[in-house]
């Protein structure tokens, strides 16, 4: 009915497009959504920001041109509903394109993926921006125009700022912005943090509207029993909708994330067995670096590994009993990040022992040590000498040795200078000591 | 006098700001993490007295403008200029009130914190009138905290100057210049009585 | 035909006495002038037969349709038989005059092809043709008024109340809206509330006084005038005095 070139929410979608596309060339690290359409996607949470601002402060002018008229909706033949509709949806086109926009450029980012497009996320966040035309449809009915206008956009932003790293975990997916933190090549979303966005946001609308029913005889205060009585139900939807969005987050973690099932891995036949998941090879198949590395350090003294995995979880052993291996393996990685990834898996899982606080920090020290052993000892065998460079990295020996105390840069440089036989006899020992919180002996270097 | 107070809200104004001087006052170390996509970089925050400012900032902008209309403009006093001495007076009120405050608890550092945030915003919202954006004037404070917000940080994670808004340091020179520059042409805009991007007209309110 | 019946009605606003207690009236088609000082409650009439405030007891009918305690339903059947045009009109931003009219066109319940295809008569009624480009919010005082008019005329409503419609306006204003009047068929109830007496003779059909929320008159423009001594010979002056004799009890 009103015509599209009056409307607020067309003039600005392009600015706000190109907002969008500034933050993600400039932010977002491919890394972290390579080959992953489902993190991409979830990643776009946070230009929630952008759509929901939109959103909001449209929402807030387009009701406010109605609030400060006198002569048109007071006689409406309409009903509330129907005007408010006709108001909104220029509004949330426009804040549904802006977020479609953000996907849009991740999953280019992201390049080919083998996961499917993630609707549920995108339906979620979608709903998302419904939660914040009603704070504009309230705040623009409520107040004046020049005061719900900026009230709408400060209280949208700080809505999606605050809940984000909110204490109380599930509130932050009420407000979706969380979402970003998922997902990974082995964890996958947890539903019921995209069910409390989705639960929360619609009731918000609708609990927000019914209050903007209540408000709307331009004063503070609602006039009449019927105003009071929306005001009530608004609110009474509004808490019931939150409610019922933390009941459904409330098992949900910092990271909106599920481990995925490990019958999703694609395992080799190599030995030992590598298991990734179809994301981690999208970009180059290096399960047979995994299993090398095993090798070779099994054939340097390390525990034999009879299994690789890459899952998530803190309840995950980064190394069981059992030889099963839990490595980090991202899709694109080359092959000396993969060997890295492996190699430092016994330094790692040493590291992880529980050992009390009366341990000394050393213990740290030297798993790292170790850990450069590792990487050293596989790369000479594994890797030609053009993808060795850079390898080992010692640049955090240097860095964790303070003055004074043990120079684990210099007991790297005296245990290079072994032969290989002492060499695997101090791998060996040192992962046996560092998994029961012993400190090693150092290497007959005194201290820095 | 009376009148230039009571059609600018002074009571509603005046209790927006002891409210957000007291809140942001004892708030006033507090720093509140703000969304950021690399957060491998470190967590933004934004100092908590930052919004309560922002409150007073808008409260304040749209209750000052509402005493304007396009018949003042035409009137013997300036009308400009009262409204501009009524928004000098909100900042000083919050001085008053945060170093009331800062007594009481004990931290008297924020005061100057909190003054410097609200004489930004205003001053962010008298040059967005100066320069012609009347009806929306309390809006350009708002979006100066989201775009500093949202790209505060370069890709090392290091807070960018002109995103004083963020930073607790007094010294930070941007905001010294911002509220010098915006004092500045908002005492043009009060000689002028009108937009400083030309026009016969006054202010569209 | 159509008449609006008002029977039995009460209202006041909370912080007040009663406005009106137990208000009878009726307004028969044709053209209508509302008298009464300021503060007799003459635009609260107005918006309580605009349903845009509703009484606390009694009932205003138009035909059949009922204007109070009514379902949502019902109310909407009213609401388009009515057109409404208050005093303080304001026009909402950011439409020009054509578009703020079809606005008011699909606001009443019209059709967006039919609001679209009788905005042009509504704004050719009152005069705004060439202003029909025009950003609603700068027109001057009386244009605006003008505006309002036509979103009130364009769904042709059997019932057409206008609050003070010519309040404010210089004389050639003023006399563009006697001739807009002057349109209005006769089968329509159009009820114009003013204070001003000098119109009402050749203007308007029937008179009603209103003072302090009753009625003190309800009739045809002859019979109030009638009212003045037979030796006044000039209408206005009737009308003035009658309209006195009313208000202040004094001829």
């Amino acid at each position: 009915m009103l015509p599209v070139t009056r409307r607020p929410a067309w003039w600005l979608l392009a600015p706000a497009i190109g907002l969008v596309v500034l933050y993600v060339q400039q932010y977002v690290p491919s890394l972290q959504i390579i080959a992953q359409r489902e993190a991409a996607v979830a990643a776009s949470a946070l230009l929630l920001i952008f759509s929901a601002s939109l959103v909001s402060t449209t929402a807030a002018l387009e009701v406010g041109r109605d609030r400060a008229s006198c002569g048109m909706t007071e006689v409406s033949v309409r009903s509330k509903i129907e005007v408010v509709a006709v108001r909104l949806w220029p509004c949330l086109v426009a804040g549904t394109i802006v977020q479609m926009s953000g996907i849009f450029v991740l999953l280019d980012k992201a390049g080919s993926a083998p996961d499917r497009f993630p609707v549920l996320i995108t339906v979620g966040l979608l709903c998302a921006l419904l939660f914040h035309a009603g704070i504009g449809v309230f705040l623009g009915t409520w107040l004046r125009p020049r005061f719900a206008v900026p009230f709408a956009l400060a209280l949208s932003y700080l809505w999606l700022g605050f809940a984000w790293s909110f204490d109380f975990v599930p509130v932050r997916y009420l407000a979706g912005l969380a979402l970003e933190g998922c997902c990974s090549p082995s964890e996958t979303v947890d539903i019921s943090a995209v069910v409390a966005l989705i639960v929360f946001s619609l009731a918000g609308f609708v609990g927000l509207v019914l209050m903007a029913g209540g408000v709307d005889s331009r004063k503070l205060r609602p006039r009449g029993n019927r105003n009071w009585l929306r005001l009530v139900a608004g609110i009474a939807t509004l808490g019931l909708g939150t409610s019922l969005g933390l009941f459904a987050a409330r098992d949900v973690g910092v990271n909106p994330v599920v481990a995925r099932p490990l019958a999703d891995a694609q395992c080799s036949n190599s030995v030992p067995e590598v298991c990734l998941f179809s994301t981690q090879l999208a970009r180059g198949d290096t399960r047979h670096v995994y299993a090398d590395t095993f090798t070779v350090l099994a054939a340097r003294g390390m525990p034999k590994v009879t299994q690789v995995f890459s899952i998530s979880g803190d309840h995950e052993p980064v190394l069981s009993a059992q030889g099963v291996a839990n490595v980090v393996a991202a899709p694109g990685q080359s092959r000396s990040a993969a060997l890295e990834s492996a190699a430092s898996t016994f330094a790692v899982a040493a590291s992880n022992t529980e050992c009390g606080d009366d341990v000394s920090t050393d213990i740290y020290g030297w798993s790292e040590v170790l850990k450069v052993w590792s990487v050293q000892a596989a790369a000479l065998q594994i890797l030609d000498s053009e993808e060795r460079e850079g390898i080992p990295d010692t640049s955090f020996l240097e860095l964790i040795s303070e003055p004074g105390e043990t120079d684990f840069a210099q007991q790297w440089q005296v245990l290079s200078g072994f032969d290989e036989q002492s060499q695997n006899d101090w791998a060996a020992s040192t992962y046996r000591q560092l998994s029961q919180c012993q400190v090693p002996a150092q290497l007959g270097v005194g201290p820095r | 006098m009376k009148w230039a107070l009571n059609t600018r809200h002074y009571w509603l104004i005046a209790s927006v700001v002891i409210v957000a001087g007291v809140v942001g006052t004892v708030s006033g170390n507090v720093d509140l993490p703000i969304p950021f996509m690399s957060a491998l970089l470190g967590t933004s925050t934004m100092p908590a007295p930052v919004i309560p400012s922002l409150v007073v900032a808008i409260v304040a902008g749209g209750s000052i403008q509402s005493a304007e209309m396009l018949w003042t403009f035409a009137s013997v006093r300036n009308v400009v200029a009262h409204s501009m001495a009524l928004a000098a007076a909100v900042v000083l009120l919050v001085f008053v009130v945060s170093s009331t405050t800062g007594i009481l608890v004990g931290d008297s550092a924020v005061a100057v914190l909190l003054t410097r945030d609200v004489a930004g915003f205003l001053v962010l919202w008298s040059v967005s009138r100066a320069l012609g954006i009347e009806r929306f004037a309390s809006l350009v404070p708002v979006v100066y905290l989201l775009i500093a917000a949202i790209f505060a940080r370069n890709s090392l994670g290091q807070t960018r100057g002109w995103a004083w808004i963020l930073d607790r340091d007094l010294g930070n020179l941007w905001a010294v210049y911002t509220i010098f520059l915006g004092t500045l042409l908002t005492l043009l805009f009060v000689l002028r009585r009108r937009s400083l991007l030309g026009g016969a007209k006054g202010p569209k309110v | 035909m159509k008449n609006i019946e008002i029977s039995g009605v009460d209202y006041g606003y909370a912080s007040e006495s009663k406005i009106f207690q137990n208000l009878d009236v009726s307004f028969l088609p044709g053209r209508t002038a509302l008298l009464g000082p300021n503060g007799a409650g003459k635009s609260t009439l107005i918006s309580l037969m605009a349903s845009v405030l509703s009484p606390s007891a009694g009932t205003i009918e138009i035909t059949r349709a009922n204007g109070n305690r009514i379902t949502s339903r019902q109310l909407r059947k009213f609401r388009r038989l009515v057109a409404w045009l208050p005093q303080d009109f304001s026009p909402v931003a950011g439409l020009s005059v054509m578009e703020h009219v079809m606005y008011a066109g699909w606001l009443k319940g019209m059709s967006r092809r039919l609001a679209k295809h009788e905005a042009p008569w509504a704004v050719h009624a009152v005069g705004l043709d060439e202003l029909s480009g025009k950003k609603a919010t700068e027109l001057s005082g009386g244009q605006q008024r003008r505006l309002g008019l036509a979103g009130a005329l364009v769904h042709r409503a059997g019932v057409v109340l206008l609050d003070e419609p010519t309040a404010g306006l210089d004389p050639g204003q003023r006399d563009r809206f006697r001739r807009i009047l002057a349109t209005l068929s006769d089968e329509h109830v159009t009820v114009v509330s003013t204070h001003q007496t000098e119109d009402i003779d050749g203007s308007f059909d029937h008179v009603v006084v209103l003072v302090d929320g009753s009625i003190r008159f309800n009739g045809s423009v002859s019979e109030f005038m009638n009212v003045a001594p037979a030796n006044i010979t000039d209408p206005r002056d009737r009308v003035r005095i009658a309209y006195a004799a009313f208000v202040e009890g004094e001829i």
